[in-house]
């Protein structure tokens, strides 16, 4: 092997060792019984196996994750669908304007979210939303449509024109059409929107902590970092919270990584 | 309007409707908040002028610490998650064994959330056992209590910050590089371009279109840098990691600064915008040729 080629290698090693580290004294730390945190190095393997971190922090997230769960769903729903109809309108019904309303709606992609956060507590407030799990259903779902209608335009612009002719030679209408044709021949593109949408919308603190007002609608974001101000210097609980977190979207991302960096670059690369 | 024009649009119009509330009118809502006394728990519509903007610019010292952090931040995290993000995305261009393994892990950090990775650096950090402090010791550098530091903490904060999105960088390099033709490379070997040559003057232009997505998405996520800051330090030690999206949250929904609240998010949406106007107009020319 030439030296050149080691030292490519060598570089990436080092790189997936930054990459991974925070990821080991993760895993570590959570695994540690309270006194090893403040009695051994944070370097150091668990002497022995501590479950208590784990089952604390599930004590304090529990909640958290039924509601995570109880929007996060409908929301990833909602978005990839009007993604879907949106992302089918304007790249096989060809209407007028159809690039106006792409930017149009594309433009929520970048939106800086502080700009919406007053009128949207009011909004809820108004329509008696605020403090209800639909406050956040719908919040998701509103700033979801962007992205989900750009993966899908992108997605239907590949699909051969030629499909939907044969649709129309056939007799079918508009609709049929997208249920019909469209629908079958988009389950990759459902696949990549659903799964950004998943990790995303999971992950989000923003709006949690702004409309997660009582604990029955918190998001598992939010009371993560409550548990951090209540478990102070308690790393082994805190870690394990983390861990617990961050495990629905890293197996979705260990099982679906290729859909995943799809999603990334499908709102990156092409506007 | 014709009844085929009529139903393309019906397929739209509940994405225009809904993007129209939540977007435009919410921002146009907003905007109009920035301009009334509203720095009150109750609701005050009188018309302020640009007082809320005046004071923001001469004598809120948070806001000045707010820019200035900002702006300190903002280049040092994007040069520095695209230069990493290029350079590991030309290595992965080599031909490497493991490809897929390295481009899984250095994107592992995107799928996490920031209050999972900043709860994680907390950690890191910690100056009584944290990981980087017992490695400092073990080499017999004195204890750094990073967070807590008025001159350390930002930079521990870019760091963060700069594992977590570097992945996302390199996607869009390797797709880029990935989109440069063979021939071009091997041509221009021919005509005695290599290493640094080579990638100064064919393989860095040719990745341009990367290079702009690259740096309009990490502009962007600075000026609206939150979660990470709120939870990692909540703009502590005094102001020292403030931003204004920090400040503004504070502004609206802890102080009841309502009208103050809405013309920091202003500030903040005009600076983004200033990225992002010019790269819609590209992309939208893009895809007016592709049509």
């Amino acid at each position: 092997m030439k030296l050149s080629k080691v030292a490519v290698y060598v570089v990436l090693i080092l790189a997936t060792v930054f990459f991974l580290f925070p990821i080991y004294f993760l895993v570590v730390t959570s695994l540690k019984s309270l006194s090893e945190i403040y009695t051994t190095s944070s370097w150091s393997l668990p002497t022995h196996v501590d479950w208590s971190g784990f089952l604390i922090a599930w004590r304090g997230l529990k909640q958290g994750f039924v509601n995570s769960f109880e929007f996060t769903i409908p929301a990833v729903i909602f978005s990839v669908l009007l993604g879907s109809l949106g992302g089918f309108a304007l790249t096989k019904l060809k209407f007028k304007g159809a690039n106006m309303v792409f930017l149009f709606l594309l433009f929520g992609m970048f939106l800086p979210y502080q700009v919406v956060l007053i009128p949207l507590v009011k909004f809820m407030a108004v329509l008696h939303l605020y403090g209800n799990i639909w406050s956040l259903i719908v919040t998701h779902t509103a700033y979801g449509i962007p992205i989900t209608t750009l993966i899908f335009r992108n997605f239907y612009s590949s699909v051969p024109t030629s499909l939907i002719e044969a649709g129309k030679v056939d007799g079918a209408n508009v609709w049929q059409i997208y249920t019909k044709i469209m629908i079958p021949v988009s389950i990759p593109g459902i696949v990549v929107a659903t799964i950004w949408q998943f990790t995303n919308i999971w992950n989000n603190f923003l709006f949690g902590l702004t409309l997660g007002s009582i604990p029955s609608i918190r998001p598992v974001t939010v009371m993560l970092n409550n548990l951090k101000g209540s478990m102070i210097s308690q790393w082994n609980t805190l870690m394990a919270g983390a861990l617990l977190t961050a495990l629905p979207t890293i197996i979705v991302y260990l099982i679906m990584g290729k859909y995943f960096v799809k999603g990334l670059l499908g709102g990156a690369v092409k506007g | 309007m014709n009844k085929k024009a009529f139903a393309s649009i019906g397929f739209v119009l509940p994405s225009i409707t809904i993007v129209g509330i939540f977007v435009y009118a919410f921002i146009g809502w907003t905007i109009a908040v920035s301009f009334t006394n509203w720095n009150t728990l109750m609701p005050n519509w009188s018309f302020a002028g640009l007082s809320n903007y005046a004071s923001l610019f001469t004598n809120n010292l948070r806001f000045h610490m707010d820019l200035i952090n900002n702006f300190t931040f903002l280049p040092f995290f994007v040069l520095g998650s695209m230069a990493l993000g290029f350079f590991l995305a030309s290595l992965l261009n080599t031909g490497v064994k493991f490809e897929s393994f390295f481009r899984t892990v250095f994107l592992l950090p995107m799928a996490i959330s920031l209050v999972v990775s900043g709860t994680i650096w907390v950690w890191l950090y910690d100056p009584t056992n944290g990981a980087i402090d017992v490695l400092l010791r073990a080499i017999k550098l004195p204890s750094v209590n990073w967070l807590g530091s008025m001159s350390f903490a930002l930079p521990a904060i870019i760091i963060a910050t700069i594992w977590q999105y570097t992945g996302f960088t390199t996607s869009i390099y390797l797709a880029g590089l990935r989109g440069i033709p063979q021939e071009i490379i091997e041509a221009a070997k021919l005509d005695g371009a290599h290493g640094f040559r080579l990638y100064w003057n064919i393989i860095i232009p040719m990745v341009q279109s990367s290079t702009v997505t690259a740096f309009v998405l990490m502009v962007q996520l600075s000026l609206q840098m939150f979660d990470i800051i709120w939870v990692m330090t909540s703009g502590g030690p005094a102001f020292a990691t403030d931003m204004p999206a920090v400040y503004m949250f504070i502004a609206a929904f802890k102080q009841n600064f309502v009208a103050q609240g809405a013309a920091i998010a202003v500030v903040v949406f005009l600076l983004t915008l200033a990225v992002v106007i010019p790269y819609l107009f590209i992309a939208g020319k893009i895809t007016e040729e592709e049509s």
